[in-house]
């Protein structure tokens, strides 16, 4: 199949890929439909793609057992039955509202995690607090399912989403912290990469410096 | 004068009445009268039923555009329960710029490239098809179509994964351009483009197989 361009005995140059699939689509302009028609080499490859197309569209997913249907909801209701009502967290994030506070609560959330693990002494100890922290504030990209994606593979925050899965959730709400389960992944969809990228820093420091190695 | 001699019109009117009527009473409307901007809503404030009428409303699509991607029921129906469940978690970033179903294609379409990615589509195999319809067919046609639709499968496994999505989404659901561009957050000269080359590279792919 070409891609157009090289001019035919008819008028004008052959059509473009984008062009055949107007063809296919019905949605040719009627100039260049003029030139399919009459040009033999487009004529030829408009209807290899509606031949293609139409191969494709033969092959049918089979129909599941009607039981399907109900037993799908099923799972997906006890799976979601697991997961922590949205309405929380959404109200938690628009009363949050600037990303910059998203980001501290997050900072908040993190420590927690540190303290609840043993990366940095509770308040209660004598030890200095965490150290501060400088992430950016400037106001993020509006967050959507992608980032669930960019998550997954994003080695960095692994290790924060490690950390929250082990976490004890009472434990946490004695801390006077509002966290959950899916608590790392939800608040990497309001965090950018860098963002993501530097609070796993901040705790993998933490990490580096409580280990036993470090202390010797 | 009886309802049926009320012009279509008139009906909708009327319905529309009746829910504002009783929504003012305070009366709950049933879920499967909500449209999905409002189920997601209620789901944001709490109500899990709302989500399962969501569910209920999209599974057919989700469940077979993730079968177009893995062709084998067991990993179709994984797919796609591993989407409402992303798309829960997710609610709260829908923003209702888009429908609904484009947003929930969105997430289905990324969990399956993942998946993907992760793993090379197994076509079913031929004995597992029982679902399919071949009752009235000859028997050797039926198991030419078989054979014909493998290929195709095969093929369409072998595409890259942008193509491939686009290929799925355009043949199979009949979303338009615009829409698969919503989907795959690209543009709709890419998706042309994208379908082009699809096409394009079956044909190779169609032809190196009947060699």
């Amino acid at each position: 199949m070409s891609q157009g361009v090289p001019l035919d005995a008819a008028a004008g140059p052959h059509l473009a890929g984008h062009e055949l699939v107007d063809a296919l689509d019905g949605t040719l302009d009627s100039r260049r439909l003029a030139h399919a028609a009459s040009c033999h080499t487009c004529s030829e490859q408009v209807e290899e793609v509606r031949a293609i197309a139409g191969d494709v569209r033969a092959v049918e997913v089979p129909e599941p057992p009607a039981f399907f249907w109900n037993q799908l909801s099923a799972r997906v209701r006890a799976a979601v039955a697991e997961e922590q009502r949205p309405g929380r967290w959404a109200l938690a994030w628009r009363r949050w509202g600037r990303p910059a506070l998203a980001i501290a609560a997050a900072v908040v959330i993190a420590g927690t995690i540190a303290s609840l693990t043993g990366l940095w002494p509770s308040s209660s100890g004598t030890s200095a607090p965490p150290p501060a922290v400088a992430l950016q504030t400037q106001d993020d990209p509006e967050p959507d399912e992608d980032v669930f994606a960019q998550i997954d593979s994003d080695e960095a925050w692994a290790l924060v989403r490690t950390l929250a899965e082990d976490l004890d959730h009472d434990e946490i709400e004695g801390e006077g912290v509002s966290a959950r389960p899916g608590v790392a992944d939800h608040l990497a969809s309001e965090l950018s990469a860098a963002e993501r990228i530097e609070l796993a820093r901040l705790l993998q420091e933490q990490l580096k410096s409580q280990s036993p190695d470090s202390a010797s | 004068m009886s309802a049926d001699a009320l012009s279509l019109s008139s009906r909708i009117a009327l319905q529309r009445h009746v829910a504002v009527e009783a929504r003012s009473r305070g009366a709950r409307l049933p879920m499967t009268a909500l449209d999905d901007g409002t189920l997601v809503q209620q789901c944001l404030d709490g109500n899990t039923a709302a989500f399962d009428e969501l569910v209920e409303r999209h599974r057919r699509q989700v469940y077979q555009v993730c079968y177009r991607f893995v062709n084998n029921h067991e990993d179709a129906s994984d797919l796609a329960q591993d989407a409402f469940l992303r798309a829960y978690r997710a609610l709260h970033t829908f923003k209702g710029n888009s429908a609904f179903s484009t947003w929930l294609y969105r997430v289905a379409v990324n969990v399956c490239l993942n998946r993907v990615s992760e793993k090379r589509a197994a076509t079913e195999p031929i004995d597992q098809r029982e679902h399919q319809d071949v009752r009235g067919e000859l028997p050797d046609r039926g198991v030419l179509r078989q054979e014909q639709a493998a290929t195709v499968r095969a093929a369409i496994a072998r595409l890259p994964k942008k193509q491939r999505a686009t290929m799925i989404l355009r043949v199979y659901h009949e979303l338009p351009h615009e829409q698969i561009a919503a989907i795959l957050g690209s543009s709709v000269g890419a998706v042309k483009a994208n379908f082009f080359h699809a096409l394009a590279n079956l044909k190779k792919l169609l032809q190196e197989k009947t060699r």
